[in-house]
């Protein structure tokens, strides 16, 4: 798609939108965050991983929901099957797994009376079962998670009925999305960043490329495509039910630097792995309420990324960031993946030196609000679905 | 027999052992506690052998090298550490980054 270098083209596509300044009260309120415990994170899909995470039978992760006040084990069964269960023992609600991910040994045992559960999340054995009052074990497996997978990625929902699908929830994204090949992709690296940010300070600043010039100015340099060299506009923008994406065009008048070039060549790019479904030379998905997908046209092969923006408190979250590559064939394609990981992963560190400067700027309350402009259009989007879904209540 | 460092095409990096370091985040420190005229002169001299370190490595699979090409891999990813400092960012004070032992690399 063809980057148009004209003004206010969004809010034109997109005529429903507001175009009016945005409150910061969800950023900084603490009664805010409370209320998003249960109406955000216990009322729509959370991303918790990827399959790849637990490839084999007895795999597993633990994923520690602060925000939901639980962890969440999620295991590959002996039948193949991926679930997802609280990770608290049935008998007195100890926490079960304390590893962060492994394989299962057998069973799974609990450190405090060694009760053990099975890798479907039944429960197995009970020490001194017959010292139990009618204990009927079948009835005290591991409290299931509605678990579901899309393209490979592993999401759940905390409520006991989910009011959609999540098929439903993605909507436009699965059908961007499907059957784009992720899944010829393999984890390359992982950043994690504890961030004094509340997780929608950190997600807003990642949604746009205004900032791009300005911020990451000497860490950027020519890679992308900017009206009259100096501004970034947008290729495309969709906006979904919950979700949007945007996507730009990388500058075909990039100048490689050194490194850069001879890594390129030497990149032999036997394996040339491409994705379908994209849109432009990087986009972005916003996937609501906490998660960014991002792919990107690499010079010998496609990639893509994932953002998981952690809530710990009104003003903590973790960051965490994950980078999927082709598997690299020999050394060099390595290298040239390991150069694009860490040039991206310097911009990253800027911007996460930022989210904490702009999270302590707002708590100021200087202001009320924000001003957005044209190409923030996401962000603005990405507001009005949360003060909808609060407003659910 | 002495043991070798690096394969012996690659002898003449000897000097810059240092750099041979297994890790992404001991890179990152590494990186932030040289000062840029070392990091100028490593990355020079690597550079130069680049070319010719990727076609050596490529006999090998990435996961199973022998301990001195391993050694030399490692340098390799140390000059695409420090790389972009030296041809792009020029000075690391222009650099408004939060600091490397909160960035965590998992690989």
């Amino acid at each position: 798609m063809q980057t148009r270098m004209i003004d206010k083209q969004w809010s034109e596509k997109y005529s429903a939108v507001g175009k009016g300044p945005v409150s910061t009260e969800p950023c900084i309120s603490a009664e805010h965050f409370e209320l998003e415990r249960e109406l955000i994170f216990r009322r729509h899909w959370i991303n918790v991983g990827r399959v790849q995470d637990i490839p084999e039978p007895a795999d597993y992760f633990v994923r520690e929901l602060e925000m939901c006040r639980t962890s969440i084990l999620v295991v590959r069964g002996n039948d193949n099957v991926v679930r997802a269960f609280h990770n608290v023992c049935s008998h007195r609600g100890n926490t079960l797994v304390w590893e962060e991910r492994g394989k299962c040994p057998g069973r799974f045992g609990c450190g405090f009376h060694s009760w053990a559960y099975n890798t479907e999340g039944e429960l197995a054995w009970v020490p001194d079962e017959e010292n139990f009052f009618d204990l009927d074990k079948s009835k005290h497996g591991l409290t299931p998670v509605h678990c579901d997978i899309w393209e490979g990625f592993i999401f759940i929902h905390l409520a006991a009925e989910p009011a959609e699908t999540l098929r439903e929830f993605l909507g436009g994204v699965a059908t961007q999305l499907d059957g784009a090949g992720f899944e010829k992709m393999r984890r390359l690296k992982t950043y994690k960043v504890e961030e004094n940010a509340n997780y929608k300070t950190a997600l807003d600043a990642q949604n746009e490329l205004y900032h791009l010039p300005f911020q990451h100015r000497f860490t950027i340099g020519d890679s992308f495509l900017l009206k009259d060299n100096k501004y970034c506009r947008f290729s495309n923008v969709n906006l979904y039910n919950y979700h949007s994406v945007w996507s730009c065009e990388f500058n075909p008048g990039h100048v490689e630097l050194p490194t850069e070039g001879l890594l390129n060549r030497m990149d032999s790019a036997l394996n040339n792995v491409r994705m379908t479904g994209r849109i432009s030379d990087f986009d972005w998905y916003c996937i609501f309420p906490n998660m960014a997908i991002l792919l990107f046209a690499g010079v010998s092969g496609d990639f893509f990324m994932t953002y998981n923006f952690w809530p710990l408190a009104v003003d903590r979250c973790i960051w965490e960031m994950r980078y999927h590559f082709p598997p690299a064939e020999n050394v060099g394609q390595r290298l040239a993946q390991e150069w694009t990981v860490g040039r991206l992963r310097d911009t990253l560190m800027e911007d996460a030196f930022m989210h904490e400067k702009i999270q302590k700027g707002l708590m100021a309350r200087a202001r009320p609000d924000m001003v957005m402009q044209d190409e923030e259009i996401t962000i603005r989007h990405f507001h009005e679905v949360f003060e909808r879904e609060m407003a659910r209540a | 027999m002495t043991e070798i460092a690096l394969p012996e095409p690659f002898s003449d990096l000897e000097p810059y052992l240092a750099w041979s370091i297994p890790t992404e985040r001991e890179r990152m420190v590494k990186r932030i506690a040289t000062p840029m005229d070392e990091i100028i002169d490593f990355h020079g001299e690597m550079s130069k052998r680049l070319e010719d370190i990727i076609v050596y490595l490529n006999q090998y699979p990435y996961a199973e090298m022998p301990e001195d090409a391993r050694r030399l891999c490692d340098m390799a990813l140390s000059l695409v550490e420090v790389c972009n400092l030296v041809e792009m960012y020029k000075n690391p004070d222009v650099l408004n980054m939060v600091d490397a032992d909160r960035f965590l690399p998992y690989e």
